[in-house]
């Protein structure tokens, strides 16, 4: 679901790295999240501590380091501000990527041979199809949560106020956007009138 | 979050003798035409469809449905989709009529037939007041950490009150905390399915999603399984009143005509309450601008239906099927204790079904019912007062004596304390118990509010608002399904097998 209207380029280049940090936050948190889920229902499980913090940080790490990239690529510009589309691509590589990275880690830790059940291509292609919830997920967090992180500090971060001015902007574009495409569509019709 | 901030309720048409401008329904208040406010842009404003995902994605998505996948295979999912397209074709519908009037769908039942809407209101407080969500939520969590389940629900009871009691704006509060609730079922739902599921599961899962041919085992038309198929199938998506409560999230939430009725507060907040019109408003669809606005809204809301309900709705019980393929192939005993029907061992044995895939699973199953159990009960305990005080303010003569806060919370702690006193002090059916007789209900009441959404919508609504022919006949064949399954389970095997 696109609003189709271009955003305006982001004050990225002024930020400082104190800066970036704060920006990157929503994404590290759901990075984070994910991990802690996951040692939750190991430990929950009856696992020894240190099996479960293992789980946790091997792939909690991943998706904290994927969703800090995702929103510097946000701040950046580079992906438009509240599109689920991009979301999901984004995380079908990172998500996948971060998979592996554990999966490796964890055969690693327990001193076997880094390999699947079915086989790497099975295992690449059913992570993938999975990681669509885990972006679906990612985004309804983000969309959700995020604009309440970017109001706190606007004050003193360009460009999260950039975003928060972006959001109470968009229905407004996307008016002026409906406007445009009809008064094209009425000149179109006056001039085959003619 | 953002919110559809348009409070104004905005000065009424007049027509040119100077007289206001109504849209009449049936014998009740006519409607004053006001002005629509402007949509939000689609995706940008996530709608109420997320407090009906947060609730209605529950116990039919995470344990009846692969319940059923363990017993009779993947096949049997093609119900599935086809209870949830049926229920976004009514999550579309009710949209229409609240956005288009503020109206709950209470009160377009009311403009028909009064009695109608008070056989709602009765069901309500027959099917709503008994704490099954939250019980086997509990049940769950004694699973997971010995906790009395008693004492679990009886505290989280006592929260939910509370917590509705003294905060300013009742929609806000619920709609952040159930955003959070379903973010962590999504993530963890797909991080879990990641680890322990295969491609071949999935594939099998998706084949039986959308292949018909297979049709309906010849074991699930059994006096044991006939009536949990026909209650799997009423908890595809929402369940129950949970489609007509949504028409009052919608209005809280400013959309459409909702803008114009003021938003239900907290108890302590009740003294702020703003004057409430006697009835909902209407647009003036003969103004090409109004329309152009009107099909904003509607692009909103089909958002919302298919992304967040529909999408979400459909991937968590992917996952939730392929996590109980991979338990059913690696503990097969499981399937035969639940083939046996002991209702009560059901739980358990989808707990050592799921123990046996891997050492963790059996948690996580007992932590995501925990969690569907104690997020539904926020949902459902806030809906039940808000739909009951919406008909009763209006209604019951005297009502208006009293603000719409006042008989929220007159509602609400009732259904509480109620609760409080089964859980502690009644019969003790188990908690599966009281969730299987709740299923069985809803699919009477889905198929009244099928109906009764057909004819409101086509009944009460002017012409260039009301629906297409091809959504008034899914409203119509899923009433018809809906009654003809839940008289069928009655005549052929008996109510009371379902328990």
């Amino acid at each position: 679901m696109t609003t189709g209207h271009a955003e305006p380029a982001t004050p990225w280049a002024n930020l400082a790295p104190q800066q970036v940090v704060q920006l990157t936050l929503p994404g590290v948190a759901i990075g984070v999240l994910g991990g802690a889920i996951l040692g939750v229902v190991v430990v929950g499980g009856g696992e020894p501590f240190h099996v479960a913090l293992f789980a946790a940080v091997t792939l909690g790490v991943p998706l904290a380091a994927a969703g800090a990239g995702y929103e510097i690529l946000l701040a950046k510009g580079r992906v438009p501000l509240g599109m689920l589309t991009p979301v999901a691509l984004y995380w079908v590589i990172a998500f996948t990527l971060c998979r592996v990275f554990q999966t490796a880690l964890l055969d690693l830790y327990a001193g076997s041979e880094v390999a699947v059940p079915h086989g790497w291509l099975d295992f690449l292609a059913y992570q993938a199809l999975v990681s669509v919830g885990f972006g679906i997920g990612y985004w309804w967090l983000h969309e959700n949560f995020a604009p309440l992180w970017w109001i706190r500090i606007r004050e003193r971060n360009p460009v999260a106020d950039h975003f928060v001015r972006v959001k109470l902007q968009q229905a407004g574009a996307l008016e002026a956007q409906r406007e445009r495409r009809q008064s094209r569509q009425r000149a179109r019709r006056a001039e085959r009138r003619r | 979050m953002a919110h559809v901030e348009n409070r104004v309720a905005g000065p009424v048409t007049l027509d040119r003798e100077g007289a206001e401008r109504v849209w009449r329904a049936g014998k009740l208040p006519p409607m004053k035409i006001r002005k629509l406010p402007e949509a939000p842009a689609a995706a940008h404003v996530l709608g109420p469809a997320m407090i009906l995902v947060a609730i209605g994605v529950g116990f039919g998505e995470t344990y009846l449905w692969p319940r059923l996948v363990i017993v009779f295979g993947p096949d049997i999912r093609w119900l599935f989709t086809l209870g949830v397209i049926v229920q976004t074709v009514v999550m579309l519908e009710m949209a229409r009529y609240a956005m288009a009037t503020g109206e709950s769908i209470f009160f377009g039942a009311a403009r028909v037939w009064v009695p109608l809407m008070w056989m709602f209101f009765l069901i309500a407080a027959l099917v709503y007041i008994w704490p099954g969500h939250i019980s086997a939520g509990a049940e769950a969590l004694e699973e997971i950490t010995g906790i009395s389940w008693q004492a679990s629900a009886t505290v989280a009871l006592i929260i939910i009150g509370i917590m509705f009691t003294i905060v300013r704006y009742v929609y806000n509060f619920i709609e952040g905390l159930l955003a959070f609730a379903v973010g962590v079922l999504v993530i963890g739902s797909a991080i879990v399915g990641a680890i322990v599921g295969s491609l071949h599961d999935l594939g099998v899962t998706l084949a039986g999603t959308v292949r018909v041919d297979t049709w309906i085992p010849s074991e699930a038309f059994t006096a044991a399984f006939f009536p949990v198929v026909v209650g799997a199938l009423a908890f595809a998506g929402p369940s129950g009143m949970q489609q007509m409560w949504y028409t009052l999230w919608l209005r809280d939430k400013g959309a459409g005509m909702g803008s114009h009725i003021p938003r239900v507060r907290g108890l302590m907040h009740a003294g702020e309450e703003e004057t409430i019109p006697e009835a909902g408003s209407m647009f003036d669809t003969d103004d090409p601008e109004e329309m152009r606005k009107w099909q904003g809204w509607r692009k909103w809301v089909t958002f919302d239906a298919l992304v967040l309900f529909f999408g979400i709705t459909m991937l968590v019980t992917i996952i939730f099927t392929v996590m109980a393929l991979n338990a059913a192939e690696l503990n097969p005993e499981a399937r035969s204790a639940l083939l046996e029907g002991d209702r009560d061992a059901a739980l358990p044995a989808m707990g050592d079904a799921f123990a046996e895939a891997a050492g963790f699973f059996d948690t996580l199953f007992f932590i995501f019912i925990s969690l569907v159990g104690f997020k539904a009960s926020v949902g459902l305990f806030d809906a039940f007062a808000r739909g009951q005080s919406d008909m009763t303010y209006y209604f019951l003569p005297g009502a208006k004596r009293l603000k719409m806060a006042h008989l929220y919370g007159l509602y609400l702690w009732f259904v509480l304390i109620f609760g409080i006193i089964i859980l502690n002090f009644g019969p003790a059916d188990g908690p599966t118990g009281i969730l299987d007789i709740l299923a069985f209900l809803s699919a009477f009441v889905m198929g009244a509010y099928c109906l009764t959404l057909a004819v409101v919508n086509n009944k009460n609504l002017p012409k260039k608002l009301r629906p297409h022919w091809a959504f008034t006949v899914v409203l119509i064949l899923g009433g018809i399904g809906y009654l003809t399954a839940i008289m069928y389970s009655v005549i052929k095997y008996g109510v009371s097998d379902i328990g």
